[in-house]
């Protein structure tokens, strides 16, 4: 952090140096809690955050900005939250003009989740009392979403992104009078088109108005903006999409519920005791899949005129901290805080639900409903995660998700890091061929369902099968077991084996078999990829050291 | 299973209820599963709701035939994405109600993949329910005769009904009711079936362990 004003602008004059490296010293230390910044009262204490953070974008000191993002008021108002969330969701995915992904801007091919998009759309904004701009926040909401599906067609939509990306809409439109229809609407070529074709505004015609104009409405990346500017929010959502929600968007579920997995992770690292009581050993936290998709804009909605919304300060950490560890660290923090209420209401209602698994989601529900609510107990929570970041280092984790997960490459928490949006793709690529790799295990897993198992017990059991090839097969195994114990290969397995079964077992009590494969298959991967043993036997036990710490 | 839940209910610390049933609803994404539920427990219709993600869950006490029920009541996302996830909850489920949009042929035919979805995974005794949502709508494309149609092969009931003008919502609600209410009733009288069933229900909280380590 100290040296990092001169480095980044080595053409400052030594005035302007000398105020940003003020700025710097002070952003590290004064907006958290205990600063003597509280000295005085909320409104200078935001005033004089305001000048620091115009100073820190004028200087464009990306890693202060970064610290003043996470610390208390984020960053602070709507006008200069939309430019720091430019400044650095820009820095953090790059794309360089000329690139494949500008001149393929204008993916005009429809997007197969284009009705699903409109059908959520509908049922967007439901807090803005104004109908007319209810109607054009949508419109736009719509248009954002289409325009980055069909810039990458092969992300999946899932229900929960339009309220994320309701969130950057707010924001960014915020300020703007879009009263002036002609200024909202000549944004982006497209609308002034439809919008001639239904001046009556009526929301029935609006899907048949885009699809029948598909082809044109999309593809104008027009450059000169009036009001707003619709190409940075477009940025910013793209930014955010690839690099914090690229998990959510494959063709399955799969790696956003990896992803929840780690709050009971993260629950019984703070009390076993609780985490037991809840049963999250056997349970999968379904229950926590709205906040984790939607970075809880499902539960806290944005609105517009309310700079102060804790869930903007709450995107504000994410994108400074580039972590979406973040969201799940938060998740278990506000279980952690009810807990009390949570067992009250566990034990009070332990007869009045069928199982484990209803039991958990109604009472954590029941809990969490009224605290949609309660700014008090977000801004406590959002304190803590403060005061805290991130402490909970990914690594140890690292079994729970797939390699090229969000958790652990871009946004991880390892902070200023950019990418290339051509390597971002290229993740973006493995993971969906690892996801589809996934799926159809899964689904032959769900056709054979023990068969091995099964062909072994005919074998032993069957008549005709000489007893000399029983014995000769039993030796044998018994061979490579003791060969392998001797390596202490075995010993080194074990811990990874812990992991993999406890996937299983988390998966087998929702009925979803899903660490089938995994259990077995993984190992033996290893083994047939790296044919000397004890290279490999060392590479295990490598990669479980690095793990041991995790307490599984 | 039912039948054991009634009785250790009543048997229970002065509870306000004699059963509880826990209902499910399922269907396409925007057929009006949130809306109808939000009619039937809040008496309220808000035509832009918000979506659901994952599953909802809210609780509603009815009367029926003199016995207060409570009403545990499911609500699932459509999209088929979340069906990994609305399937763990099917377990258990007394009654599930299929919805499809009348004005939307597309979720009409999916009814016959839900149904399929949930052979796959709810109880074999859960009683079915067929709804044809939004019968207000003068753009219809499923007709009347096509639902019951339906149904009928499906060998399960079918009502159409009107979340916004609150047409037939609460029927949808009390039929399922007390066609689980009659099944309970059934098989009690059938007897021999409520050791067994007190069986499963002693262990309906260990049976995760159970499933969980083999």
């Amino acid at each position: 952090m100290d040296t990092l004003v001169g480095a980044e602008s080595p053409s400052l004059s030594s005035s302007e140096e000398s105020l940003s490296l003020h700025c710097d010293i002070l952003a590290d230390s004064l907006f958290d809690e205990k600063s003597l910044l509280n000295f005085f009262n909320e409104q200078e204490q935001r005033d004089f955050k305001t000048s620091v953070i115009r100073n820190i974008l004028h200087d464009r000191n990306y890693k202060t900005l970064c610290t003043l993002g996470m610390s208390n008021f984020g960053f602070v108002s709507t006008p200069l939250r939309k430019e720091c969330w430019f400044e650095l969701l820009s820095r953090q995915l790059r794309v360089s003009q000329g690139s494949g992904y500008t001149t393929n801007k204008g993916c005009t091919r429809e997007h197969r989740d284009e009705n699903q998009v409109s059908l959520d759309v509908q049922r967007s904004f439901t807090s803005v009392t104004d109908e007319g701009r209810k109607e054009k926040l949508r419109k736009l909401l719509e248009r954002i979403i289409v325009k980055i599906l069909r810039r990458y067609p092969k992300l999946s939509y899932y229900q929960g992104y339009h309220d994320v990306v309701s969130v950057f809409v707010i924001v960014f439109i915020e300020g703007h009078d879009y009263d002036d229809e002609c200024n909202f609407l000549s944004l982006s070529g497209m609308t002034s088109k439809s919008d001639d074709n239904h001046s009556n505004g009526a929301a029935e015609d609006k899907s048949n108005g885009v699809s029948s104009s598909t082809t044109d409405l999309y593809e104008n990346e027009t450059t000169s903006k009036i009001g707003f500017d619709e190409d940075k929010l477009l940025r910013c959502v793209e930014a955010f999409t690839l690099l914090y929600l690229r998990d959510f968007m494959m063709d399955s579920l799969d790696f956003p519920i990896d992803q929840l997995r780690l709050i009971p992770e993260f629950i019984k690292k703070n009390s076993k005791a609780f985490y037991k009581k809840l049963n999250l050993d056997k349970i999968e936290p379904f229950f926590a899949i709205s906040s984790i998709l939607t970075v809880f804009s499902h539960e806290l909605k944005p609105s517009e005129n309310e700079p102060d919304s804790l869930i903007f300060q709450i995107f504000d950490f994410v994108i400074s901290s580039q972590s979406m560890v973040v969201p799940l660290a938060m998740y278990a923090t506000l279980i952690m805080e009810k807990k009390d209420t949570i067992i009250e209401a566990y034990n009070a209602n332990i007869d009045n639900f069928e199982n484990s698994v209803d039991l958990v989601h109604g009472v954590i529900q029941q809990v969490l409903v009224p605290t949609r609510c309660a700014e008090k107990i977000w801004k406590q929570i959002l304190e803590e995660v403060r005061s805290n970041p991130s402490r909970e280092h990914i690594s140890k984790y690292r079994g729970l998700v797939n390699r090229y997960s969000t958790l652990l490459t871009t946004a991880s928490g390892q902070l200023h890091t950019s990418y290339e949006v051509e390597d971002v793709i290229k993740l973006l690529e493995k993971e969906i061929a690892l996801n589809s790799k996934r799926k159809t295990s899964k689904a032959h897993a769900k056709l054979h369902k023990t068969n091995t198992m099964r062909t072994f017990a005919r074998l032993f059991s069957s008549r005709s099968f000489p007893l000399i090839c029983k014995v000769s097969i039993f030796v044998g195994m018994l061979a490579i077991f003791m060969k392998l114990y001797r390596d202490g290969s075995i010993k080194a397995m074990l811990p990874t084996l812990r992991i993999y079964l406890k996937k299983y077992q988390c998966s087998s009590f929702a009925g979803l078999y899903r660490g089938l494969n995994y259990v077995w298959l993984d190992p033996l991967h290893e083994l047939l990829k790296n044919p000397s043993l004890p290279r490999w036997a060392s590479k295990v036990s490598r990669s479980i050291s690095s793990s041991k710490d995790s307490d599984f | 299973m039912s039948g054991l839940r009634t009785v250790s209910a009543s048997a229970g610390s002065g509870k306000s209820y004699d059963s509880i049933m826990k209902i499910l609803l399922i269907g396409d994404s925007g057929v009006g599963k949130s809306c109808l539920l939000v009619r039937f427990v809040d008496d309220k219709f808000n035509p832009s709701f918000i979506t659901t993600i994952g599953i909802d869950f809210k609780i509603k006490t009815v009367d029926i035939n003199g016995k207060k029920i409570k009403l545990q009541l499911w609500d699932t996302a459509g999209q088929e994405r979340f069906r990994t996830i609305t399937t763990a909850y099917y377990r258990g489920a007394m009654g599930i109600i299929l919805v499809y949009d009348v004005t939307d042929e597309r979720t009409f035919a999916n009814i016959r993949q839900w149904f399929k979805t949930v052979n796959e995974h709810a109880n074999d005794d859960a009683q079915l329910l067929l709804v044809g949502n939004k019968s207000d709508m003068e753009t219809r494309t499923v007709t009347l005769e096509q639902g019951e149609t339906l149904a009928k092969e499906l060998g399960i009931p079918f009502v159409e009904s009107s979340a916004k003008n609150d047409d037939n919502v609460n029927e949808i609600f009390f039929t399922l009711a007390k066609l689980i209410q009659e099944k309970i009733d059934n098989d009690k009288l059938a007897g021999g079936t409520s050791g067994k069933d007190s069986s499963i229900n002693i262990n309906s909280g260990g049976s995760g362990s159970k499933s969980g380590c083999c």
